[in-house]
C-alpha cells in the first residue's frame, strides 16, 4: 500500500510534465486493497492512454475525449490480476502517430531529465512518451506502452530506462486501439531487462480474442555471453548518427566482446528503404483503422449537420490533428485502385525483402545490435524549427523489428556529453524474448 | 591484420578525423568495433519517375473517401510528400518476391468456438453517443454526396519544394482529460 501511495505522490508531484492524461488514483487504491487481499504484492502500473481501460480512453485525441470504453484491454486486465495497481492512463502522440509526444490533445509530455518552461522542453521521445516518463520518475514499476515503429524503445532510450517490444504477437492486441495490426506489438518499460521479462511473463500467453496471438515457447535463457555471435550492421552507422550514439554503440560491442562474444560484421542493405516501406504500410492500415471514427456511436461530433458525410466530414476535420489526417489521406492515395499494387504490393514487397534479410542474418549470429535513435532526445523547438522531420531520422533504427516482428530491446547504455541518455537496441530472432532480455541484462549490468 | 598496418590504420583514422573527414573516434580502451564510415541512408530522389501533378479533381476525390477535408496548400502538399517517400519504392528489386501481410503466416488461426455471448446492456451501448432518440442512434439526412469546394492554389502545392512556405504544427496546453488545468 506504501508503494501505491508513494507513486500517487510522485505523480502529482510531476503534474507538469504532462505525464498523465487522466489519474486513476482510487482505482489504483482500490486495487491495490484487492491484491493485499488475495496475497500478491501490489505495485504501480501505468498504462499508455490508446489501452482500453473501463475509465476514460482517449488516445490523446479530441475525437475520443469523452470516450469510456465498455471493457479492459486484455493487457490490463492481466496485470490488475497480478497485484498490477494502475495509477493513470499516459500521454502520447495522437493515435500514436509520432516520436515526439508533443502535439497531442492534453497538450505535450515533457521530460523530466531536465526544466520545462511552457515555450520549451526536452523531448521525452515517442509515442509512448507518457509512459517511459513514468518509469523514469520512479511513479510506476511497470509502464505498458505500444510500438508499431519504435514507439517504446525510442522514448526508453530519450529517458534512460529499458523499452522492450515483445515478438509480434506473444501480447495480446486486444483492448489495443490499432494503428498498423500487423505491426503493432503491446510493450513494456521498465528499470531492469530482467523486470522486463518479468511482466512480459505476467502479461503473455494466447488470448481467444486476438487471433494472431501466440505462446512463448519455453527456453532456457543463457546465462553467459560467452561464444554469442553478435551481428554488428553497417546500414545503422548512418550519416544522421552523431558521435556520442556510435561511441557507445562501439563501447557496447566492446563490452561484449570483453565478455568473449565474437562480433561479427554484417550487412541489412534494405535498411534504407525501411522508412518508405513503413510510410506506405502504415498510411494504408490508419486509414482504414481511422475509418470507425464517425461520430455516430461514440466520438467528437460536429454541429454541422446539413448531411451525414458533412457531419462525417466536420466532426473529422474538427477533431483530428494534422499527423493524423494527413496519414489518412496518404493512406486513401494507396489504397486507389490504380495506385494499390504500385505502393501497397509494393511495400508489402519491400516487407519481406526486408524480413528475410534479418532473418538470413539470425542464420550467422545470435544476437544485432544497433543504435536505438541517433543521438540524445532533442528539444521541443528543434523539432518545430526542423518541421517535425528529425522524428524519421530516429524512425530509421527501429522500424526494422516492427516490419521482422522480431523482438527487440533499447538498453540504457550511457549518456553523450550533454549529460542527456543514450540506448542501445538489442534485437534478436522471433520468439527469442527470453535470451534477448538475458543478454540485455548482462550487458547492462557491464555498463560502468 | 599485422601490426604494424594497424598503426597505419590508426594514424590514418586520426588524420581524416582531424581533416574533418567524417569518420568516427572511440572511448579510450574500445576498439573499433562498429564501422566507422558513415553508411549513406538517404536515397537519391532524382532516380524517381515523375511526380504525377495533383488536380482538383483528386483533392475532392480523396476528401471523399477520406471524410476529411484538407485545410490548406500545405495539408496537400504533405500528401505530395507521402507520394514521393512511396515512390522511393521503385528503386527496390523485389522481383519473385511475395507480399508480406503478417508475421506468422504458417501459423493456424484458431476460430471462435460459436458461444452465445451476454449482450453490452444497452445503457452501455449508448454510453457514448453523442446523440440519442429512444434507443437508435442519430444521423443527419442521408445521400447528399460531400461537398468539396476548388479553393486552393494547385500551382502552390505543385510546386511546394520550391515556394511553399510550410508552418509547423503548434503544441498545444497541458491539462487532464477532465480538463483541470495541471
Amino acid at each position: 500500500m506504501h508503494r501505491i501511495e508513494s507513486a500517487i505522490e510522485k505523480a502529482v508531484k510531476f503534474r507538469s510534465h504532462g505525464i498523465f492524461i487522466s489519474e486513476t488514483f482510487e482505482l489504483a487504491r482500490r486495487q491495490a486493497r484487492d491484491a493485499i487481499e488475495k496475497g500478491l504484492n501490489p505495485f504501480p502500473v501505468a498504462v499508455k492512454d490508446c489501452f482500453l481501460t473501463s475509465t476514460s480512453t482517449t488516445c490523446a485525441s479530441q475525437m475520443l475525449e469523452n470516450y469510456t470504453p465498455p471493457m479492459n484491454a486484455t493487457v490490463v486486465d492481466r496485470i490488475v490480476a497480478k497485484g498490477g495497481c494502475i495509477i493513470g492512463k499516459t500521454n502520447l502522440d495522437e493515435f500514436c502517430m509520432g516520436t515526439s509526444s508533443a502535439l497531442g490533445h492534453f497538450g505535450p509530455v515533457k521530460s523530466a531529465l531536465s526544466e520545462a518552461t511552457s515555450d520549451d522542453w526536452l523531448i521525452p521521445g515517442g509515442s509512448s512518451g507518457g509512459s517511459a516518463v513514468a518509469v523514469q520518475t520512479g511513479i510506476a514499476d511497470l509502464a505498458v506502452g505500444s510500438d508499431t515503429g519504435g514507439s517504446t524503445r525510442n522514448p526508453a532510450a530519450f529517458n534512460g530506462v529499458f523499452g522492450f517490444k515483445p515478438t509480434y504477437g506473444v501480447l495480446s492486441r486486444s483492448g489495443l486501439i490499432p494503428l498498423v495490426n500487423s505491426l503493432d506489438s503491446p510493450s513494456i518499460f521498465a528499470t531492469s531487462a530482467e523486470s522486463c521479462w518479468k511482466y512480459l511473463e505476467m502479461l503473455s500467453g494466447i488470448d481467444a480474442a486476438d487471433s494472431t496471438s501466440v505462446n512463448l515457447p519455453e527456453i532456457e535463457g543463457i546465462k553467459s555471453i560467452e561464444g554469442l555471435k553478435v551481428g554488428i550492421p553497417a546500414e545503422y552507422n548512418n550519416e544522421c548518427l552523431s558521435d556520442d550514439a556510435w561511441k557507445l554503440w562501439n563501447h557496447a560491442a566492446n563490452i561484449l566482446e570483453r565478455q568473449k562474444a565474437q562480433i561479427i560484421p554484417i550487412s541489412l542493405p534494405t535498411t534504407k528503404y525501411s522508412l518508405a516501406c513503413y510510410s506506405v504500410l502504415s498510411a494504408a492500415d490508419i486509414a482504414s483503422n481511422m475509418a470507425r471514427y464517425d461520430s455516430v456511436a461514440y466520438g467528437h461530433r460536429s454541429k454541422m449537420e446539413n448531411s451525414t458525410y458533412e457531419m462525417y466530414a466536420s466532426s473529422r476535420s474538427e477533431s483530428l490533428n494534422t499527423v493524423v489526417r494527413k496519414r489518412i489521406f496518404a493512406g486513401n492515395y494507396m489504397l486507389m485502385k490504380q495506385y494499390r499494387e504500385l505502393y501497397l504490393e509494393k511495400a508489402l514487397k519491400v516487407r519481406r525483402k526486408i524480413s528475410n534479410e534479418i532473418r538470413d542474418a539470425f542464420k550467422k549470429v545470435d544476437i544485432i545490435i544497433t543504435p536505438t535513435a541517433t543521438g540524445t532526445a532533442p528539444k521541443y523547438s528543434e523539432l518545430r524549427d526542423t518541421l517535425f522531420t528529425k522524428e524519421d531520422d530516429d524512425d530509421y533504427f527501429t522500424q526494422a523489428a516492427n516490419l521482422a516482428g522480431i523482438p527487440a530491446i533499447s538498453v540504457p547504455i550511457g549518456k553523450g556529453c550533454n549529460g542527456l541518455p543514450i540506448g542501445v537496441q538489442l534485437m534478436a530472432n522471433k520468439l527469442q524474448d527470453k535470451t534477448l532480455c538475458n543478454i540485455a541484462q548482462l550487458l547492462y549490468s557491464r555498463v560502468l | 591484420m599485422n601490426r604494424l598496418s594497424r598503426i597505419l590504420w590508426a594514424s590514418t583514422r586520426r588524420a581524416n578525423h582531424n581533416g574533418r573527414s567524417q569518420r568516427r573516434t572511440a572511448l579510450e580502451g574500445d576498439k573499433f568495433l562498429v564501422p566507422d564510415e558513415p553508411y549513406n541512408s538517404k536515397i537519391d530522389d532524382s532516380l524517381l519517375s515523375k511526380m504525377p501533378s495533383i488536380d482538383s479533381k483528386l483533392i475532392a476525390n480523396l476528401e471523399r473517401l477520406s471524410l476529411v477535408r484538407f485545410d490548406s496548400e500545405q495539408a496537400v502538399a504533405n500528401l505530395r510528400n507521402a507520394i514521393k517517400v512511396a515512390k522511393r519504392l521503385e528503386l527496390v528489386d523485389t522481383e519473385g518476391l511475395e507480399p508480406m501481410y503478417t508475421v506468422w503466416e504458417d501459423q493456424e488461426c484458431p476460430t471462435f468456438d460459436d458461444i452465445e455471448e451476454e449482450p453490452l446492456p444497452i445503457e452501455e451501448v449508448f454510453r457514448n453517443a453523442p446523440v440519442r432518440f429512444d434507443d437508435f442512434f442519430v444521423t443527419p439526412p442521408g445521400n447528399v454526396p460531400l461537398e468539396s469546394n476548388e479553393r486552393f492554389d494547385l500551382n502552390v502545392i505543385n510546386e511546394w519544394d520550391t515556394i511553399g512556405k510550410p508552418v509547423a504544427p503548434q503544441a498545444k496546453s497541458t491539462r487532464l482529460v477532465e480538463g483541470k488545468e495541471k
